[in-house]
Order: structure tokens, then sequence, then C-alpha cells
């Protein structure tokens, strides 16, 4: 709710303006300023008591690698003294499991890099979140908006982050149905090499905070997570997508609604002028290095949601296609062209006079990053 | 005006029969003759024949003898030093007109068709410019006798009055009122009033203006007394060679760090949007900064936008902008000028530290009904104006829409489509005069936007005004005004989109000032102002409200604000002898903030967060929670260094106890304002300047150069991420700063002739510091850095040429220095999100800004009886569209950080309106 007040104001300005001025890719000169800062993104799930820790430092802009933080000694503590150590699963991703958490007890992350500093996090207590009652989609003119709700009768949650994974089924503009085992050898393709139709998964990256705490109950309605334009691939056929939600205490929140705002919006001059954000950790050996990542804990649930193309409004049933025209083989070319070359199908009747053949991702649909294999919980 | 038809008849059907004129010479003795004895006595020796109106003629003594002269030599000598022409056709038919002379031929080729072109019936046209022209140079050559006739003549006596326009009978404000010999001369003040103090005895007292033609004054002071005096406006008339007063006052005044713009002026500037916008053409002079385009915020010498004091008609303007700032607040139709006081800022201005902006409307043609307006692509705007009472009552009245939501509905973008922005504003004004010695003058103000930005949430403000003020002339030396003043502001954000979140919050500020004025004349050394003022604000800072029935939302309501803030003050203007000129002045202010209040007190030595609270301390109503009190001195000083060049200084102090909170980098119009309270110290102000001017071609071109030094104290700054609005700890995100700022300011101007303008070149630096012994309350560890609005390099260009009388053309060039922004400088991962991290603020800049823009203005024709005068302007806004940076942003876009460049009049923006007057 505060989000609406404090924010709607200049990110719509922004957008208003973007839509009126014009944007243009920008890179600022280059600045020299080293910063070699510990980051750690930690967090406790209830659900099945598993720690989870990243470890990386900053980099300079444009660095494309952020190197993990490897041989770091990383332990989970709780407020009574006990001492759970973390193992190193791949360079600089800290887990274990198992750990049995408790409502009561508050926990804190300890880190000990090979540099021999020691990190802290601030205890924090662990949240539990309320189920998610409903995640659901209304069009709007242009495409649809997708909504979560939810509450908590107990009045205690009130903080929320919402993260999400989106799957989408489409096909390529093209089904091949025949394939070249070897240059001049055509057999029809086995049904489990079809390339016709994909599932792409992907997971959001923005973040997702709303609170309820300027409400008599602790409600989220309509809190807007994802717009998808109309014609969009998404929608091309069917479209699902898994909300995780987490309840957050007032501190986290607050960090990630200020990360929110000074990596996610659009700089105007409307926004708030951005600022380091530095998270629950502390720097135990040097108190004047910062240290970037918020450490939290609570359970996370999660609620699945699927949209057909069909069910869409009429106005809203539109697909992009690509630009693909077949193009022809004759038989006796064929011999010419290995098992690179995608087939189609063949054409001519009664008798075959040769195959038809397009570009590769007019017909596999990997191309365009999903994989062939249907995932587990479609429908 | 019967007569004279008859006489053009007369003389027309006289032409008909072309004869020869004969040449009679005649000889006699008129001495002492009227003129009907005289008539007789030529008509008698001669074969002419008089025609005459016995009206015109009856006082005429004539005192002619002559001997063997024709007839011309005789009625010339007759007529000398009189109003009364004459005539003489082949008839022998003699015509005696006024004031003009009766044309006996026919322009050549007046019978054929194709050279018909030279309208010899407009000879007899009397334009009322030709009868004001007559009246002037009556009024010019006659000597008023001020006071009653005596022959002591020892001692000083003091003239005074009102000068006014003579066609709409308006104050013409900053006249210069001299005599030469002694050097002694006055300005007016805002009600065009002038008391020039002078040894008794006969001078020639000239009056002048910036746009108003020159006139004189022979006047014989015996004792004091009264002259009002009406100039006209410079309108230039065809063929007139036009000889500038000498406008001197840059040089020759104690001012400085001020520059006045008339209307006038302001409308020859390009517009971006179709209409004159005074907060535009005030960016264009120097030490005027503003943090980017379509801002109205103005950072004037290194200081914030609110530390403007930005009045309209004295009552104080909290927001002066519609839109965003893309248009301003005033009507330009209604407007009279702008005074914008950089330093040296009179002891009867205070309450905000940086500058004054005095925007002053007209008061109404006080001899005829008018009306103007204009019709852009954006707004509409139409005002009238006349007597209620003629020469007595006078009115005002401009309204201003825009049709911006029409437009916005037929635009192709989702984003615009939904979006809403409207905003209209009405100004009046009355002006009464009782009597010579009383008037009074009531003006009123009030605005309204309205907007939705693609989203559920509307914002709607409101900006109100209202003034009264009534002036006494207690004699020639004294006179003083008495005002009360109203001001407020309040915005409004509601969201119905979600029935369970649907809300509606309120800020609302309110100030009743009063104020009563003195300005005493003692001598032609002194000018003495005095006065005392208190306000009362009024503050709700923010009140959130559930909306509907289903909503959820809480009730949440920040305590109301009440604050006292009172001023004494008295300056003196004296002149020590030509060369040396003071100003001295000093203004006392006291401020309380008072309750009903809960007031947080924070533990000793400790941050000052939520945590750190140790105490609730309740006042009652009316209680006071905290004093504040402190001398503004003001002093500046003038030295001549020729006739045509001085040198000046001045300092002042300023204290502002109000303040706008805003954490972003341009104002907006949801920001709050704060009263200074016990742990928000009241700002304070100091700055001290030097100057040299110099006039160049008697002072047809002028050229300043200024230097300043300012630092501020108790400013506002805010922590990273810092919450304004519905924050009931507001004192925990705000920080105190010191701030300092230094620039200089060089100036060259052409204010008259085909080509005037000005170019302009600044150079001046803006900073701010935290101080505080904990780091969370500090920025950038307590260093200086840079303020939002530091731009060291500022240059701009303003030219209009006029081709002629009905085609005129601007241009318009800005360059400056990119703004400061805060980048970021390095990368991180978060939950597999590459996120950035921020250099500490203010540490790098956008690019550079350039613009040019041009406008072409072409007036319809200049006949006198026409039903309404229009024009057409056609302008281009960035003319080059160049793309100059408004902000520049960083985001994380599937995983990678891309920065971008946003540019808002990205291309050149053309622009036609539309502008009449009746």
């Amino acid at each position: 709710m505060m989000k609406l007040i404090r924010l709607g104001f200049p990110f719509s300005f922004a957008m208003l303006l973007m839509a009126m001025g014009c944007v243009e890719p920008y890179n600022p000169p280059v600045v020299r300023q080293e910063t070699n800062y510990l980051v750690a993104d930690a967090y406790l799930s209830t659900n099945d008591g598993t720690v989870t820790v990243s470890l990386s430092r900053t980099q300079p802009l444009y660095a494309t690698e952020i190197p993990p933080e490897s041989g770091a000694v990383v332990t989970l503590e709780d407020d009574q003294g006990a001492v759970y150590p973390l193992q190193e699963q791949r360079s600089g991703q800290y887990s274990t499991q198992g750990v049995t958490v408790s409502a009561t007890k508050k926990y804190r992350m300890h880190i000990r890099t090979s540099g021999k500093e020691d990190f802290f996090s601030e205890f924090v207590s662990v949240k539990t979140s309320p189920e998610i009652d409903n995640v659901y989609w209304l069009p709007e003119s242009d495409g649809i908006f997708i909504y979560v709700d939810t509450h908590d009768p107990s009045n205690n949650s009130r903080y929320y982050k919402w993260s999400y994974t989106e799957t989408w089924e489409y096909t390529s503009n093209f089904a091949s149905i025949v394939k070249i085992l070897e240059p001049g050898v055509i057999v029809p393709r086995p049904f489990e090499e079809y390339m016709y139709m994909c599932w792409r998964t992907v997971n959001s990256t923005g973040i997702f905070v709303g609170s309820s705490s300027k409400l008599q109950e602790d409600v989220i309605r309509q809190y807007p997570l994802i717009f998808i334009p109309k014609a969009s691939w998404k929608l091309a056929r069917k479209y699902s997508v898994l909300v995780k939600q987490q309840t957050l205490t007032e501190e986290a929140y607050n960090y990630w609604l200020q990360l929110e705002q000074t990596t996610e919006r659009l700089g105007g001059l409307f926004d708030p002028m951005p600022s380091e954000i530095t998270g629950n950790f502390y720097n135990a050996t040097d108190p004047s290095q910062p240290v970037l990542g918020f450490f939290s804990g609570g359970t996370v649930v999660e609620k699945r949601m699927f949209v057909s193309f069909i069910e869409l409004p009429r106005h809203l049933q539109e697909t992009t296609r690509d630009f693909c025209v077949a193009d022809s083989i004759k038989l006796e070319d064929i011999v010419n062209y290995g098992p690179g070359t995608l087939l189609i199908d063949s054409y001519g009747s009664p008798f075959v006079e040769g195959y038809l053949t397009s570009a590769g991702s007019c017909i596999d649909c990997r191309t365009k990053g999903g994989t062939t294999t249907k995932p587990s919980f479609w429908k | 005006m019967k007569a004279r038809y008859l006489l053009l008849l007369i003389c027309l059907s006289g032409f008909l029969v072309a004869r020869a004129q004969s040449d009679h010479r005649i000889s006699g003795d008129f001495r002492g003759m009227t003129f009907s004895q005289f008539v007789a006595a030529v008509e008698g020796q001669t074969n002419y024949r008089f025609y005459y109106k016995p009206a015109w003629t009856d006082s005429l003594s004539i005192q002619a003898q002559v001997q063997n002269k024709n007839i011309s030599a005789l009625l010339d000598e007759v007529f000398a030093g009189t109003d009364l022409n004459y005539a003489i056709d082949d008839n022998n038919t003699i015509y005696i007109t006024r004031e003009r002379k009766i044309l006996t031929q026919l322009t050549p080729g007046f019978f054929e068709e194709t050279k018909s072109v030279s309208r010899p019936a407009q000879s007899f046209d009397y334009s009322d410019y030709e009868r004001r022209e007559k009246q002037k140079k009556i009024a010019e050559a006659k000597l008023y006798n001020i006071g009653a006739r005596t022959t002591n003549l020892q001692g000083n006596a003091t003239v005074a009055g009102n000068i006014r326009n003579a066609t709409s009978g308006e104050p013409v404000i900053g006249a210069v009122v001299f005599v030469e010999n002694p050097t002694i001369g006055v300005t007016t003040d805002q009600f065009g009033y002038y008391a020039l103090t002078l040894p008794k005895g006969r001078y020639e007292v000239k009056i002048k203006s910036v746009g108003m033609k020159g006139t004189q004054r022979l006047i014989m002071l015996y004792a004091s007394g009264r002259l009002d005096i009406e100039m006209d406006e410079d309108v230039t008339p065809l063929k007139e060679v036009v000889v500038e007063s000498d406008q001197d006052l840059r040089v020759s005044g104690v001012q400085m760090g001020m520059e006045k713009l008339d209307i006038k002026t302001m409308k020859q500037i390009p517009l971006a949007l179709g209409e004159t916008d005074i907060m535009k053409v005030v960016l264009t002079l120097p030490g005027v900064q503003s943090v980017g385009e379509g801002t109205v915020g103005l950072n004037i010498r290194g200081g914030a936008a609110n530390q403007n004091l930005i009045l309209f008609n004295d009552a104080v303007v909290y927001n002066p902008s519609h839109v965003f700032g893309f248009f301003s607040t005033f009507n330009p139709d209604v407007l009279k000028n702008v005074e914008l006081y950089k330093s040296s800022i009179g002891a009867e201005y205070g309450g905000r530290l940086s500058a004054v902006l005095d925007v002053h409307s007209r008061e109404g043609n006080t001899k005829k009904f008018s009306g103007s307006g204009g019709i852009s692509p954006i707004t509409g705007r139409f005002t009238v104006e006349g007597p209620i009472i003629k020469d007595k009552t006078s009115f005002v009245l401009g309204v201003r829409s825009t049709y911006s939501n029409w437009l916005m509905r037929r635009l192709n973008t989702r984003s615009l489509r939904n979006s809403k922005a409207s905003f209209y504003d009405l100004t009046a004004q009355v002006t009464h005069k009782i009597n010579d010695n009383n008037s009074v003058y009531l003006s009123a103000y009030t605005s309204e936007d309205e907007f939705k930005l693609n989203s559920d949430t509307l914002y709607k403000y409101t900006d109100q005004n209202a003034s009264l003020k009534w002036k006494h002339v207690f004699n020639n030396k004294l006179y003083g005004v008495l005002t009360g003043s109203y001001s407020q502001y309040e915005f409004n954000i509601s969201s119905e989109r979600v029935p369970l979140n649907a809300f509606t919050m309120d800020f609302n500020i309110q100030q009743w000032s009063a104020k009563a004025d003195l300005s005493y004349f003692p001598n032609s050394k002194h000018t003495v102002n005095a006065g005392i003022n208190s306000t009362r604000y009024y503050l709700l800072p923010g009140d959130m409200k559930p909306y509907g029935t289903e909503s959820q939302i809480l009730p949440d309501k920040i305590d109301r604000e009440h604050g006292r803030e009172s001023a004494v003050y008295i300056s003196d203007q004296y002149e020590i002898n030509p060369k040396l000129s003071l100003y001295l002045g000093l203004r006392y202010s006291f401020y309380q903030y008072l309750g009903p209040r809960d007031v947080y007190v924070y533990g000793n030595g400790l941050p000052r967060e939520k945590t750190n609270i140790t105490d609730t301390v309740y006042y009652g109503s009316g209680k006071s929670i905290a004093d504040y009190s402190g001398a503004e001195p003001r002093f500046s000083l003038r030295y001549s260094l020729s006739k045509n060049a001085s040198l000046k200084l001045s300092y002042n102090r300023m204290r502002q106890y109000i303040q706008m909170l805003s954490n972003t980098t341009a104002i907006q119009p949801t920001d709050i304002w704060k009263l200074s309270d016990r742990h928000i110290r009241p700002q304070m102000g100091d700055q001290y300047s030097i100057g040299i001017y110099k006039n160049l071609k008697s002072g047809l071109i002028e050229m300043s150069l200024e230097g300043y030094y300012k630092t501020l104290q108790n400013t506002i700054d805010y922590k990273g991420g810092a919450t304004l609005l519905l924050n009931h700890y507001i004192e925990t995100d705000v920080l105190e700063a010191k701030g300092k700022a230094y620039g200089i300011e060089w100036m060259v101007k052409k204010s008259s002739g085909k080509l005037n303008g000005w170019v302009t070149y600044t150079y001046s630096r803006s900073f701010l510091k935290t101080e505080s012994a904990f780091p969370s309350e500090t920025v950038n560890k307590g260093k200086y850095y840079p303020s939002n609005f530091d731009k060291p390099h500022a240059v701009n260009f303003i030219g209009n040429y006029k081709f002629s009388r009905r085609f005129n053309f601007s241009l318009n060039l800005v360059y400056n220095t990119g703004r400061p922004i805060t980048l970021p400088i390095a990368v991180y991962n978060v939950n597999g999100t590459p996120r950035v991290l921020y250099s500490d603020r203010n540490q790098y800049r956008i690019p550079d800004y350039f613009r040019s823009d041009i406008s072409i203005n072409i007036e319809g024709n200049h006949k006198v009886r026409k039903l309404a005068h229009s024009s057409w302007t056609f302008a281009v806004y960035n003319l080059t569209g160049r793309a100059n940076a408004y902000s520049v942003f960083f985001v994380s876009q599937n995983n990678a950080i891309k920065g971008y460049k946003l540019s808002v009049f990205a291309r050149p923006i053309p622009t036609i309106t539309y502008n009449f007057k009746f």
C-alpha cells in the first residue's frame, strides 16, 4: 500500500516522459573507483530447514562475470548458542539442510572469509507466510495483468515479498516429421525427437514487495505482479506462472523496497536520489567496510496459475509469427544434404517429388530458449 | 467632429473647379482686432473668403501690422503660437481649422485609379496618438506651479504624485523622476508613486521609464504639492526616430543583483509550449538555474528551489507550476512585471534564504474595456479588463486552461491514453482609487491541477492566494500601505482501483499575513522604509483516510503544525553625495512553533532514530514549543566611478522558518512543507556580493559583472532512502547541512533598438555538507559535495530582431554544464540478479546541455480602428533537436546492467500560437 503512495507518482511520471521523450543507451564515463565489498545473500527456509548462502564480491560496472567468494567458513547460529555449519556446495554457494527451525528463536549468519575477516548478520526471527489466496489475471486494453491476493487472519504477516517462475508453451512455425539420417537416407522423425512444441521457463528477476501495514486487516488485494503484452510469445498457446510468497520482517521489507527503488527505478528527476543500500550484515573486523546483502528466514508458499490463448478476450487474441518461408529441395538434390539440414515433410502427390525445408529457427522451437520436455506440472 | 466633416465636404467640392490663385497684397494695422473684425477687414481689401468657426477663434486677439504682404505671411503672423491653421484654395477661399491643416489639393494621381494608393482621406484622420502627442507637448510646455505662489524661495519642498500610463491609467513602476541641475532623482514605487524633495525654485523635471516615452514637466516649486503625470507607451510610430531615454538605474541605483522584466520583454522570448512563461524567462538570467527541462524550481545563486520567496501581488505562492513545471502558474496576459532580487534584498522582504521573485499583475485599464487572449496547441487563455468606475475603479480578470486531456485521449500510446493532466487558473484584480490619497487593491488567484499517469492514482493540487492592500498618503513625504494576504496550497492523492485499498490523502498549508509598511521621504538624500508584519501558519502535514465502505485503509494523520513568524524592519537609502549612496536595513524576525502537539525527545548523544526516543512531551494549544529569533542586517553601497560606471557592494542575511522537504532531484507537487520545529532549526544564509556596472553608448548597452559568496546554515539534507510523506518521525530522516555557494555573473544587455536582447555567462558552484558524529547522519562521509543544481558554466543568449513593425524574430541559446548525478560504481548479485552499487552522492555529471529556440512573431496590420488586433507566433523549441539528457539511469535487465539516457524534448518542437487583443 505504502508503495503505491510513495512511488506511484514518480514511477508513472517517468513512464510518461519516456512515452513522450526519447530513451537512448548511455554509457557513462569510466568510473575509476575500486570497490571490493562482500555480498552475502542468505535465506533460511523453514519449509525444510535449508540454509542457503551465496557469497560474492562487488565488481566493476560492466563486469560480465561475478566471481564467487570461495573458501569461507559459514555458520548459522541461533540465539541459544547452537551452531550449524554450512558446506560449500559449489564455488561461493554454501548450504546445509535439516536445521530444526523454531519460530521462537532468532538466527544469524557468521561468515569468516578466507581473508580471515569476520562478518555477522543481525539476529532475525523467521516468519511464517500465510497461503496465497489467489493468483489470477485480468485483461487490459493491450495485455493482461497477473495479480496476487493473500491475507493473514492473525494479522502478523504484514510485509510480503513475491517471486515467480513463468513457463509457457509455444511451437515453431513448421513441424518437422522427417529427418535426414545420413545423406540420401530420409526417415520419419521419432516422436521423442519432435521439436515443434517447447516449454520455456524463466525466473523473475525483479523485486516485488508489498505491505498491508496501512490497512486495518492483514490483506493484500490485487497486487500487480506481471504484465504480459498482447501478442507476446508467452500467450501464444498456454502460459503458467508459479508464484512464491514469503513474509518479511519490517527491516527486510524496507531493505528490499529500497533496493528496488534504487536499482529498478528510472532515475528521473522525480525519483528519490539513489544511495548506497546496505543490508543487515556488518564487518566485525573492520566496521568501516560496508557489506551488502541480507539475511532473512521463513516459509515459502507457492501457487500456480494457467492461462490459455483461447481464454483471452477477443481483442487480446493476437499472435506474433516469425517470418518463415518453406523452401523445396528436389528429390535428386537431397543427397547433397546431411543430417544438419532440417526437413519439414515431403511434397508431391501421389509420388514424392522432394522435401521442404526452412530456417532452423522456423523448425526447431528450442532456438527460442525452451525445451521439448513437457514439464511435469503441465496440464 | 461634425465641423470637421463639413469642412471636408466644402473643400472637396471646392476642388472641382480649378483656378489659379490670385496673389493679393495686403496692408494694414490689425492690432487689437478680434478675429471677426480682422476677417471683415481682410475680406474688404481682397476677394478672399474666410470659413471659420467663431468658437475656435473668438479668444484670439490680433497683434499683426503688415505692409504689402501676401495673405500667407499675414495669416502666419496671426496664427503664430496658436493651434489654428489655415488653408487657401484656388477659389481664394480660406479655411481656418484647428490643429490640422486642410489639404486644398488632391494628391497627384488621385483620379488615376492605378495610383490611388496614398489615401488622402487618411491625412484628415486624427489618431489618438496624435492627439496625445499634442497634449503631451502642451503639458510639457506649460509651467506648473506647485504650492501657493510666494516670493519666499528658501528651503526645500517636496513634489509628489503618481505616474500613470496615459492609455490604460495603470501606474508606471520604476520610472525615474529627476532633475538635472543639481542631479536629484527618485524612482516610482510599486504604486507608481514618487516623492521628490528639491530646493524651492524652477525645474525641468524629467520622467523616464523603460517601454514608455520620456516626458518632462516645467515646475515652479513654491511649496510642497502634488503633480500627477501621465506617460505614453512607447509604441514606436512609423518613421519616427526613437531616441531612447538614458535608463541608467543599473549604474546609478544602490540596488544590485536585481533584474526587472516587463511582460513585453518576456513575450518576445521563444516559447516551448506556445505560451509566455515568466519562470522560463527568469531562467535565462544569470545566476538562475534549474535541475532540468520542464522543472519549475528555480535555483538562484546556489539556493534550493524552496529558498525563493515568490510573491504574487504580495501573497506568497507555494507552487508556481502547472503540470510538473512545464507551465508556470502565472497567466502572461494579466502580468505586468517581475522583479528578481538575487542580492541586496530589501529589509521589507524576509522568510526565504535565496532570492525574491516579486510578480505583479496589471491593474486593468481605467479608461476603456479591452480584452486579450491566445490559443496554443495545449492551452487557451482569455483576459478581460476595464473600468468599473471610469478613472477610479478598474479590474482585470484572466482565465487559462488546457485541453491536454482531449489531446491525450487521441494519442496512440497506452501510457498516455490512460493518463490525464489538466489545469486551470483564474486571476482577478480590482483597483479602486478612493481619492488622491487613498487607494485600495484587491487581488485573488486560484488554480487547480489534476493528473493521473498511467496508473490508478489521481493527483490533485490547488494553489490559492489573495491580498488586499490599502495605500494611504499622509502627506507628500509619507505614505503607508496596509496589506492583508492569504495563501494556501493543498494536494490530494487518491486511488480507487482496488476498493479494499482505496484511500485519499491530503496535505494542506495555509498562511495568513498582515503587514504595515511606511515609506518616508524626509529630503532628497534619504528614503526611509519601515514596517511590521506577522504571519500565522497552519499546516496539515498528511492525512490519509480510507475511501469507500470496503476500504481497509487505516486512517493515518500527522498532527497539525502551527507557527507564527513576525518581523519588524527599518531601512534608509542615503545618498551621501552624488558619488556615494548607501542602503542600510535591519530586519528582526521572531518565530514560534506552536502547540498543540506531541514532541519526541531523543536521547542525548545518540543518533536521532526512532529507537532512541526517550520521552514524548505534549504541548497544549497555543503553547510555544520552540522559539527562534534573530537580526537580519542588509547593507549595500554604490560608488560612482564615472557618469557611466559604478561599483557596488552588498551584504545580506536572511532567515527561513518554513521549508519544503523533497529528496527527489526536482521538486514535485507532492512535496510537503515543514515548519521549523525543535529538531529542525531555521535556516540562515549570508551573502556577500560585489559588482561593477557600466553603460556604453549612453545607456544603450548595459554591462555588469557581479560576484558573490554565500554561506548557508541549518539547511536541509536527507538520509538515503528517506521517507517524507506520512512520516511521524520526520526528523529522523532529515539531516542538518551547511552550504556554500559562490559565483561570477557577467551580463551584457541591449534593451532597445531593432536588435535587442542579452548575453550572460555565469560561473557558479554550490555545495552541501552534513556534520554529525554518527555515520548514519552524514552524506558522503561529512564532506562538502555538489548540490543537485551545481552547474558551473552557464551561457545564455536572448536576441530579438525587429525586421519591421509587424515582423519580429527571436533567438534563444542556452548552454550549461550537466547537473551532478550519482552514478553506479559497481555491480553485485542478489538472488541471481545483478544490482548496482551507487557512488557517493553527486560525484558525476550528466552530459552538458545545449538548446536553441527560435520564434517569429507576426502582427496583424496596425490600423487603429480595428475590431481586434491579432498576432501569430511560430516557434521552434530545440531547433537542433539535440537529445539533451534529462536523466541518466541504470536498470538490471535480463541479468545485465544497462545504462540509459532520457531526453524529454529530443526533437525540434514546433508550436503555433494565435493571440488576440481588442
